[in-house]
């Protein structure tokens, strides 16, 4: 009996032994994910980049980009149309809808990954490039109009560069100019991409974008470089902006709760309603008799008119409003579903009556009416045109043609990608925006700039350091390359 | 009972009228067994009866026993364990008594549940019995550990989230903070687990020497139970333990009790509107209403003016329209808190005999909490056994079961409906009693915070009353946990064993939103199942070779440890209200599935030397082969050597000098990472529509990751003095980690945000004290005290070649913190510094370090100042006895010195103009809420611009929402605090009361846990207890509880 056991333990000691030294082999497939995916597939890293556009953190949706150009106002919580808010996180950008893109290029440039079914699944090897560059370049122009100096010849390389170095507002312009410029060029020829949410695979709808995108980098410039701003500005609109309404890039928010609109989400979903239509917007549109004010805003509740909330009101002063009293915004803009216009033909007329208007092109008061006329269009209200441009506070006079054509792409800007109403605003002055009673951090202005992430300066420290150096104080009040003063 | 106690005093009497014949003189000396020294004052008594003499100053004693008495004798000295002697033929007797203090106990388990003698070891352990876990009742074993152990930093939560505490070990090694792991019986479970009733032996193993033979998990310390098992001894083998707290809020902040909710001292008034407002509310056309809207406390004055309240508009309240006083509630939060109360019931069976031995132990815990609604209950079952087959076969089985039910857990945190809005975010005038009644009959729900009269919609909050009873949630957790093994004396040194050992955990945690509260309603739904296996084949050897005494051992162990967890949300709210299943969910629920596996092999050793009694060698290696390291790292061989000398064996045996030992070691320890985390992967988003969406991780992945090797060398010295009546333990140690495998956050603009990476090296180093003592010890009366001081320093050597700074997510908590576009504080840790500092938002001082003010006389603000280190100075303990005759107490508290933390509700306190300080009278006697220019004000201490003291008064609302948001200097508090931790008065009913009954012993105690907070810079929080590592963002009060303790023996 005990010589079994003994033996029973020696050979269970052995066989532990042996077990434990040597079947390690497995080890490496042991600690392959079973939860993630293995391999990229870059149609499903196309569809990501695009639903980014729609996100607050990750894209161009929040709520800061209808504030800053007065679309709407902050009811009782004011903080950040006071600018109080300095700081906007720009790392989302980057690691998501920036690394997602900058992963398909390199799987299409890389020749082991670019014939490989996860990659060749996402269209053709140009298109998917091109595509990729086009929408890169849009998140770092609108990166650089935030926030002016930021890495980009630097950025993306993962391992290789964890501390990329921040480069000017001229030299990222210069590049984008050529991706935009080479893109639009390979899309043009045609071609495929899956996973587009924007324009359905339609690679000759990415190419007029990027010209439109050109168009309006050009304007973005034109203080600071004129000739270049008008060469490229001509070049762009030769190789052909969005032509019409249906060719606009509107992202589309869903029905469901993991794709809702973010005003959807204050609106109805939290019932915070913290923003009303701008007590500024309405007093123009009602100025003008603009036929889109009750698409625009809702009728207060409590008297049934057409009712702005001031601007930027200290809380203690806010107590005399609420969301019975003042317009709400339209439904269409808060809807589950509603879009997000990232460019519209509405905003290529009105870039090309400010180039005519500065003499590059004729015809400013043409593309000024075309201009109202998309807008109109876009919310079915082209039978109000004559009417409305008959008024003379609207109908084309070219003494203040600028200050008319920033004007009414402000008002056909509402609600779409305001960031850019807030370029204009800071490039042109229009509209004349009173930043309210007490604004903070901006000298008694609109903000000229956001600044850059806090952990910025903890994690990339010298480069954060240079850039402010160069740049000036990270500061809402800093102007950027392009915006120099008159 | 009382019937009973009466029945055992007449026993008692009337055996004291037994007369006795015959006697027999016994005499004898009773000395101490550690010291040999002759104690003075000792009772000696004849077994159960009452016949007793002290013994001399020489020990000596002389006793006349009756011949029909008992030949039993019981010693009785305080502070050395009671012995009861039989008497033999010998008239002359001599008797040593064990020492009973624990400190200086002979035997500790040490790693791997290795039992040593304390003077053997090269290394610093701290030993606690299990008594001293149980004599308080603490609600979990981390928070009982609390001040008793140099070196270890208890970080508690508040009892009102039924939280359990952590420890930190000698301060913070492993940069993303690491907790001990938790060994009982050899299995590692979480500490949670752990039921104090069943605990025999408690070591705390701190260094890498101590610990290295768990391997990469004792990286940072071990706390290694050995549970209770059967025992010989009298009796029926029955005890019973019953202990009843009750629990209550303790410190709340210093609220203000002069204004009410709103953002404005102007009263307005409503104004009748027929177009939107029902009929009924045409008669209150101009009463004085406040902003309901308004989560903020900058309202009007109550001073008694009528108003009508927030449930006057509502036609279902039966006070309806009726206009109210507005006066103080400065009761009004305290009043939330309900009195827990928790029973702790235990009940354990034991018996042994020659050849087997078994102990079954039944705990049963429920707890209420201070929350409403909220209710813990906890079960637990354990078996202990073990039976000799043979004369060299022993097989042995313990097994632990646990059953675990939250009801409503609170949470912590800012934002959570209840305290997140009383202390951040609420009107002061509020009387609770107002809000109890929050469920209109309708089904839908009253809030205190309208969106106006004529909508009853809550806007931010929901009432706090609706937090509890609607949205609640209900977890359940089962623990199962044991061993079985197989020992076969093999010769009479050989001896070899197989070992199983498993622990499983199932989780599940589920949460509402109801319907028609403020949020959309919801279902939330967590499975979580976890494993891990060990198989362990070991063969032990010891023998004795002369003076050299030899202990070794050789193992071979698997483990794999496995995760598997769902969890679902619904999306888009629920089809049918008040229907919480996944199922109701309008859209596509949201989904996490993830599958985890980790597998170890590992061969390790140790063989130890003793010669003679005074100097010892162990020396330890072990290598591992994880599998979630690179296949060509994944192999990794550590190990350590320890000494230690007792020189006071060479010392003349003498009354100052006891006892003096010195001691050494080495070690070296690895550690791997989590499964997963080298191989690069994709991640799936929820999808767009019928479109799904793919993103790259966040993380780079690190395909040549090697192992962390922690080096650390430690020396430290126990001596005693006065026969062992003082005390003094020493510690010195280093350590330093190289290749720590950190995820280091990285500037996103790279494309991701952290890199998986082994960073250089950083160094620790620390000390630790113990200094305890019986400063009186006599016949009767005992008195202990013993202190412990820990301090630990560290820096970041080199981190990573492009990264000089590492923004640290220490013990879960982030690593930087703010609110949507304000400067955020964070927490950092650069290359050639400390770790731990808080780096934000401060005020520009002038170089006399003077805090500046600007022309309108607010703060001058600069950011990426640096506020401190979260690091404190050091921390330390007091725990302190006394025994009189059968009466016994005790107290224990903890401290520390220095480290800073930020206080969110401090801020937002502030902010809302709810506490002290925004109200009552400013520096020039005038209301502080006043305007400026009537006198009021605040007046910040600082200089101007040129120099000159501050003379300009700020608007005080201004300052607090404006200049104070995010300055985050202002928010970071001295997190320096002494804190009693629990208090216990205690007695043992004389064993002769009851002699002849089958009770053995009876003991009742009184006990008070967290009795005090004696010191706080900012009394607004409880530093003891903040939500996370370095800062709280709404926390729950903290609480204390006082109760009583029965503990019987059969």
């Amino acid at each position: 009996m005990k010589k079994y056991v003994k033996i029973g333990f020696a050979l269970a000691l052995t066989l532990c032994l042996i077990n434990i030294s040597s079947c390690t082999k497995n080890f490496e497939s042991i600690n392959r994910s079973p939860n993630d995916a293995q391999n990229p597939n870059t149609r499903l890293l196309l569809t990501s980049a695009l639903r980014s556009l729609g996100s607050q953190a990750e894209g161009v949706a929040g709520f800061v980009k209808d504030l800053y150009p007065q679309y709407m106002a902050e009811i009782q919580y004011t903080n950040e149309s006071r600018f109080m808010n300095i700081i906007y996180d720009f790392y989302p950008i980057y690691s998501v809808p920036l690394q997602d893109l900058q992963t398909i290029i390199n799987l299409n440039l890389n020749p082991e990954t670019a014939s490989q079914i996860y990659v060749t699944d996402g269209g053709d090897r140009e298109s998917q490039i091109n595509v990729a560059r086009v929408l890169k370049a849009f998140y770092f122009m609108h990166l650089t109009d935030r926030w002016g100096m930021i890495p980009y010849s630097e950025a993306l390389q993962g391992r290789a560069n964890v501390t990329p170095k921040y480069d000017t507002q001229e030299e990222i312009y210069d590049a984008l100019f050529i991706e935009l410029r080479e893109a639009q060029e390979q899309l043009r020829e045609g071609g495929n991409v899956n996973g587009d949410i924007l324009f359905n695979g339609d690679v000759n709808l990415w190419a007029k974008w990027a010209n439109t995108l050109r168009m309006a980098a050009a304007l973005h410039i034109r203080n600071v470089n004129p000739e270049k701003a008008r060469a490229e500005f001509i070049a762009a609109h030769e190789a052909g902006g969005i032509s019409s309404n249906s060719e606009n890039a509107v992202f589309r928010y869903l029905s469901d709760a993991n794709n809702q609109s973010p005003l959807f989400t204050n609106y109805v979903a939290t019932n915070r309603v913290d923003y009303a239509v701008s007590e500024y917007l309405i007093n123009q549109l009602i100025l003008y008799q603009d036929p889109r004010l009750p698409i625009y805003a809702l009728p207060a509740i409590n008297t049934g008119d057409f009712v702005g909330m001031p601007y930027g009101l200290p809380t203690e002063e806010t107590s005399a409003y609420n969301r019975e009293n003042v317009s709400l915004i339209g439904h269409r803009f808060t809807a589950q579903n509603a879009e997000l216009a990232l460019s519209t033909f509405a905003q290529v007329e009105f870039m090309l009556a400010e180039a005519a208007f500065l003499g590059w092109i004729p015809d400013a008061q043409s593309h000024y009416l075309n201009g109202i006329r998309a807008s109109l269009a876009q919310y079915d209200l082209q039978e109000a045109f004559t009417t409305y441009v008959a008024q003379p506070l609207v109908a084309y006079n070219a003494v203040n043609g600028l200050e008319q054509i920033i004007k009414q792409k402000w008002i056909a800007n509402y609600m779409a990608n305001g960031y850019e109403s807030w370029t204009d605003w800071r490039r042109t002055g229009f509209p004349t925006l009173d930043p309210g009673p007490s604004p903070q951090n901006t000298n008694g202005s609109l903000p000229r700039r956001q600044a850059y992430t806090t952990e910025e300066a903890g994690r990339n420290t010298q480069n954060y350091r240079d850039a402010i150096a160069r740049q000036g104080a990270d500061a809402l009040t800093t102007r950027i390359w392009w915006d120099i003063e008159d | 009972m009382k019937s009973a106690l009466l029945s055992i005093l007449i026993i008692w009497l009337l055996s004291l009228g037994v007369s006795h014949a015959q006697t027999r003189t016994i005499s004898g000396r009773i000395v101490s067994s550690s010291s040999g020294q002759p104690l003075a004052g000792a009772t000696v008594r004849v077994t159960d009866t009452d016949m007793a003499v002290q013994t001399d100053a020489l020990g000596n004693f002389v006793l006349q026993l009756p011949d029909d008495a008992s030949n039993r004798l019981t010693i009785d000295y305080v502070g050395l364990r009671q012995q009861i002697f039989t008497i033999g033929a010998d008239d002359t007797i001599l008797i040593k008594l064990e020492d009973d203090d624990q400190s200086v106990g002979d035997v500790v388990v040490t790693a791997l549940g290795v039992q040593r003698t304390r003077n053997s070891l090269g290394y610093s352990v701290q030993a606690i019995k299990g008594e001293e876990l149980t004599m308080v009742r603490q609600p979990d074993l981390n928070t009982a550990l609390a001040g008793k152990i140099a070196g270890v930093q208890v970080q508690s939560t508040s009892g009102a989230a039924f939280g359990t505490s952590t420890i930190r070990i000698r301060g913070i090694n492993s940069l993303s903070g690491g907790n001990p792991i938790y060994v009982v019986d050899g299995v590692v479970v979480e500490p949670v687990a752990v039921n104090m009733d069943d605990v025999a032996d408690l070591t705390v193993l701190k260094g890498p020497a101590a610990t290295a033979l768990y391997g990469q998990r004792g990286s940072e310390g071990a706390v290694v139970i050995k549970t209770l098992v059967g025992r010989n001894r009298d009796g029926i083998g029955v005890t019973f333990n019953q202990a009843t707290t009750f629990e209550s809020v303790y410190l709340l902040p210093r609220y203000q009790n002069e204004y009410a909710g709103g953002y404005t001292q102007e009263w307005s008034t409503f104004s009748y509107n027929p177009n939107v407002a029902p009929s009924y509310l045409a008669e209150f056309d101009g009463v004085k209403i406040l902003n309901y809207a308004a989560d903020e406390s900058w309202g009007p004055r109550m001073d008694g003016t009528m108003y009508m309240p927030f449930y006057g508009w509502d036609p279902s309240h039966p006070q309806f329209g009726q206009l109210t006083a507005l006066i103080p509630q400065p009761d009004n939060v305290r009043s939330f808190f309900n009195t827990g109360i928790t029973a702790n019931t235990n009940v354990a069976f034991d018996k042994a005999g020659d050849d087997y031995q078994t102990r079954f132990s039944f705990t049963n815990v429920s707890r209420t909490g201070i929350v409403p609604n909220s209710k813990l209950g906890r079960n637990w079952l354990s078996s202990n056994a073990s039976v000799n087959l043979t004369d060299r076969l022993t097989i042995s089985a313990i097994m632990n079961f646990q059953h675990e039910v939250y009801n409503n857990r609170p949470n912590d945190g800012y934002a959570s409906q209840t305290t997140g809005s009383f202390n951040q975010w609420f009107q002061r005038q509020l009387d609770m009693n107002t809000l109890r009644d929050y469920r209109r009959p309708d089904g839908t729900f009253r809030s205190w915070n309208i969106i106006s009269p004529i909508n009853p919609n809550p806007l931010y909050w929901d009432n706090p009353f609706t937090e509890a009873y609607e949205n609640t949630s209900f977890d359940t957790y089962q623990r199962v946990y044991g061993n079985i093994m197989a020992n076969y004396q093999l010769t009479n040194a050989f001896s070899a064993a197989l070992i199983g050992r498993g622990t499983f955990r199932n989780a599940e945690e589920t949460g509402r939103i109801a319907s028609n509260t403020l949020q959309l309603d919801r279902y939330v739904q967590n499975m979580n199942n976890q494993n891990e296996v060990n198989y362990v084949g070991t063969v032990v050897f010891k023998e004795q070779y002369g003076d050299f005494k030899i202990d070794a051992a050789a193992f071979g162990e698997y483990r794999r440890n496995q995760t598997r967890f769902t969890n679902a949300a619904t999306a888009g709210g629920l089809a049918v209200p008040g229907l919480y299943t996944l199922e109701a969910s309008v859209d596509r629920p949201t989904v996490d599935t993830r599958y985890f596996d980790q597998r170890v092999h590992s061969l390790y050793g140790y063989a130890a030397v003793g010669f003679r009694d005074y100097l010892y060698l162990e020396g330890n290696i072990r290598n591992d082969w994880s599998s979630t390291l690179p296949v060509e790292n994944n192999s990794f061989l550590y190990g350590g050597l320890s000494t230690s000398f007792i020189f006071s064996q060479f010392i003349e045996p003498n009354d100052f000098f006891s006892f003096g030992k010195v001691r050494a070691s080495f070690a070296r320890v690895g550690t791997d990472t989590n499964p997963y985390e080298i191989y690069q992967t994709y991640n799936l988003r929820p999808a767009y529509g019928n479109d799904p969406q793919m993103t790259v991780p966040d993380v780079i992945p690190n395909p040549n990751l090697l192992p962390t090797l922690s080096t650390s060398y430690e020396i430290g010295t126990e001596l005693r003095f006065f026969n062992s009546r003082l005390l003094f333990d020493f510690n010195y140690y280093t350590r330093s980690a190289r290749n720590q495998i950190l995820n280091l956050p990285i500037s996103s603009t790279s494309g991701f945000t952290n890199s998986l990476i082994n960073a250089g090296q950083i160094d620790n180093y620390g000390f630790e004290f113990t200094l305890g003592g019986t400063p009186i010890r006599n016949s009767n009366f005992k008195w202990d005290l013993n202190a412990n001081l820990g301090i630990n320093r560290n820096q970041i050597v080199r981190l990573d070649d492009q990264v000089n700074n590492l923004q640290i997510e220490l013990d879960g908590a982030p690593s930087s913190f703010g609110f949507t576009g304000s400067p955020r504080i964070t927490l950092n840790a650069y290359e050639g510094q400390a770790y731990g500092q808080l780096i934000g938002m401060g005020i520009l001082k002038d170089q006399n370090g003077n805090r500046l003010v600007n022309e309108e006389g607010f703060y001058q603000r600069q950011d990426n100042m640096n506020l401190g280190s979260i690091i404190p100075d050091f921390t330390g303990g007091l725990t302190s006895t006394f025994a009189y005759k059968n009466f016994h107490a005790g107290f224990s508290l903890d401290f520390q010195k220095g480290g800073k933390y930020m206080s969110i509700s401090s801020m937002f306190g502030h902010y809302s103009g709810m506490l002290e300080q925004t109200a009552g009278l400013n520096e020039r006697g005038a209301p502080r809420r006043d305007p400026v220019s009537q006198g009021g004000g605040t007046l910040l201490p600082g200089v101007k611009q040129d120099g000159t003291p501050n003379d300009i008064y700020v608007d005080t609302q201004r300052l607090y929402r404006e200049n104070m948001f995010s300055l985050w200097e202002e928010w970071v508090y001295d997190r320096s605090f002494i804190k009693m931790r629990e208090i216990n008065l205690g007695y043992d009913l004389p064993s002769r009361l009851f002699h002849n009954t089958p009770f053995r012993t009876v003991s009742f105690s009184l006990i008070a846990t967290n009795p005090w907070l004696i010191y706080a810079q900012n009394r607004n929080v409880d530093p003891t207890i903040l939500e996370t590592s370095w800062f709280e963002g709404g926390q729950l009060p903290s609480t204390r509880s006082w109760g009583f303790s029965l503990k019987v023996g059969l």
